[in-house]
């Protein structure tokens, strides 16, 4: 297998923090992986988990996603729009709009057919047993079919990683099976990069692998 | 191309705070009604002078008589103004208020052969054909609840109503039409005394051209003015009207702006995470702002809209009831239509580049 994710020597702190989020790291992830990462709060797991996201840039050390040096690129919304899924704990589904319009949502301005959007994103929400709820707003939805909703938002974009903060952080045990056991079965079916920070060891144990940080640092 | 979803998203947004929208909507459009009010009042001012004096220019009496009015005009001294090359027609008219007691009437004096000229159209009845027979502006017949073969008394004179006209323009609506003769003889004036002498243009000649011939041919005491004279004095005030347009619409703009840059700062801080999601989904800056921008613009152009309803609807029903004739131009338009977009784009801005700026991994941790 190859690495999609190599990070070196990747140090990032806080102006407004005394303690360093990220302090000397150094991490490889195989194309197709499923990794789990835990630890403490503060332990700077999301901190990686955005700077593999390309939504922030480090101190010094390098991230090299798919090829791509992100650490040391600018404009990196399109790298985003075309490699990455994030899901975060809370859905952030916007309020105003259908069920479909937010997973379409990462698909803006990529020249894609509206039909083709729309069968796209029907095939995602069947996947996920929502299809039914298709044209509703999100307001109508319960907390987990809200996050299934925001894994089909993830997918829209065939990305090669999905990064999950907390994915079942504000769900109940029931929900929070639902949904990892949809990651998995997704993970397996698109053959994508599954990467989930957690605090729940149970969550953790579904992984292939199961990176421990503390401190800033990878201590397994 | 902008994406309908797109569009759609820009369309709804800014009604999400719906309160906050409809305020923000209302202080523009109180800005926006006013220029497209004063606009079309102003062209309507214009247009009424310009057509009422298509043509034709008037003579008067040159010397001022009691009260400051103008003294009257003997038609025997103009007679000759029939020769001068390019006058077609010529009309005398008597103007005259009577007063009794709680009765006050406006009268003018018209040779009944010159209904047609002066343009006093009846909507029933006939013209009057003697000197005890009048016509009266319809807004008269509603007031005094008179209709045709009715009387009216002036000086002690039953006067019959053989029509009833109406021309659009209140004061003569309001008046009776009379022969020259009685006219005269309420008024007081000596006969072949009028009060001013109508001139048509022929066809094709110029009106200034034939007023500066008849100027030169008569005496000081008298003059011809042509409605441009006035129009000229009234342009004054529609430069008055004008620059006021003028300094609202730059008023409107600086505050209506600051309204809509308050508006779109807090609709911004309200949607940090939303914003910083759709950035770390891959929305570029450009993006952004395209959407912030015109969710100020929808809110311009909805107050614009809302503002030109109201103003036909309000201008109309001032016109119809014939306090003035509002004329809705392109021009007016598109000037509030301008300034409604500036608006939008001025006090869309700062919170457009703002919300650009937004770093996501900070606004997806906004609480």
């Amino acid at each position: 297998m190859t690495s999609i994710i190599k990070i070196n020597n990747l140090k990032k702190s806080y102006e407004n923090s005394t303690i360093t989020a990220l302090n000397n790291l150094n991490l490889e992830i195989e194309d197709g992986d499923f990794v789990s990462i835990i630890g403490p709060s503060g332990c700077g797991k999301s901190t990686l988990l955005n700077m593999i996201g390309a939504l922030d840039i480090p101190d010094s050390g390098s991230v090299t996603v798919d090829g791509k040096l992100v650490s040391e690129s600018k404009k990196l919304n399109k790298f985003r729009a075309e490699k990455i899924g994030f899901i975060f704990q809370l859905h952030n589904l916007l309020p105003n709009i259908s069920v479909i319009e937010n997973i379409e949502i990462p698909l803006y301005g990529q020249n894609i057919k509206k039909e083709d959007m729309r069968k796209k994103s029907l095939k995602l929400l069947e996947e996920v047993q929502l299809s039914n709820k298709a044209d509703i707003l999100p307001t109508k939805l319960s907390g987990g079919e809200r996050q299934r909703v925001a894994i089909c938002r993830s997918l829209v974009n065939n990305p090669k990683i999905i990064l999950a903060d907390e994915p079942t952080g504000a769900l109940d045990s029931k929900n929070s099976k639902l949904v990892m056991d949809l990651l998995k079965k997704l993970h397996k079916e698109k053959n994508v990069t599954l990467i989930v920070v957690t605090h729940d060891l149970d969550i953790a144990k579904e992984a292939n692998r199961t990176i421990k940080m503390l401190d800033g640092k990878v201590i397994n | 191309m902008i994406e309908t979803d797109f569009l759609k998203l820009i369309l709804k947004n800014p009604f999400r705070n719906k309160s906050r929208a409809i305020l923000s909507i209302l202080g523009i459009m109180i800005g926006i009604l006013v220029i497209i009010s004063l606009g079309s009042i102003s062209d309507g001012l214009v247009n009424s002078m310009e057509d009422s004096n298509k043509g034709e220019f008037y003579i008067m009496n040159n010397t001022v008589e009691n009260y400051g009015t103008p003294a009257n005009l003997n038609e025997s001294s103009i007679e000759n103004i029939k020769n001068i090359d390019g006058v077609e027609h010529m009309a005398g008219i008597v103007e005259t208020q009577y007063m009794s007691g709680s009765e006050s009437y406006s009268i003018i004096g018209l040779d009944n052969k010159e209904l047609g000229f002066m343009k006093i159209g009846l909507t029933s009845g006939n013209p009057y054909n003697t000197d005890d027979q009048i016509v009266i502006g319809k807004l008269l017949a509603d007031e005094k609840n008179k209709k045709i073969g009715d009387t009216i008394n002036i000086k002690n004179k039953d006067y019959t109503i053989t029509g009833i006209f109406e021309t659009g323009d209140r004061g003569k609506d309001n008046s009776i039409i009379m022969n020259l003769a009685p006219a005269r003889d309420i008024g007081k004036l000596e006969d072949g005394e009028v009060f001013l002498e109508t001139v048509q243009v022929k066809a094709g000649s110029n009106v200034d051209t034939v007023r500066n011939k008849v100027n030169d041919s008569t005496s000081n005491e008298i003059i011809a003015l042509t409605d441009a004279s006035e129009l000229d004095s009234v342009k004054g005030l529609l430069n008055i009207i004008n620059s006021a347009t003028i300094v609202i619409s730059g008023l409107s703009i600086v505050i209506g702006g600051l309204g809509v840059i308050n508006t779109m700062l807090m609709s911004v801080f309200d949607r940090t995470k939303e914003i910083g999601l759709l950035k770390a989904v891959g929305w570029s800056d450009k993006r952004i702002i395209s959407m912030i921008l015109g969710e100020s613009i929808i809110i311009t152009l909805t107050s614009f809209v809302i503002a030109a309803i109201i103003a036909i609807i309000g201008l109309s029903i001032v016109s119809y009831l014939g306090y003035f004739n509002a004329v809705y131009t392109v021009k007016t338009f598109g000037i509030a239509l301008i300034v409604s977009i500036v608006v939008g784009l001025v006090g869309g801005f700062y919170p457009a580049y703002r919300a650009s700026k937004f770093q996501p991994t900070e606004a997806l941790r906004y609480e």
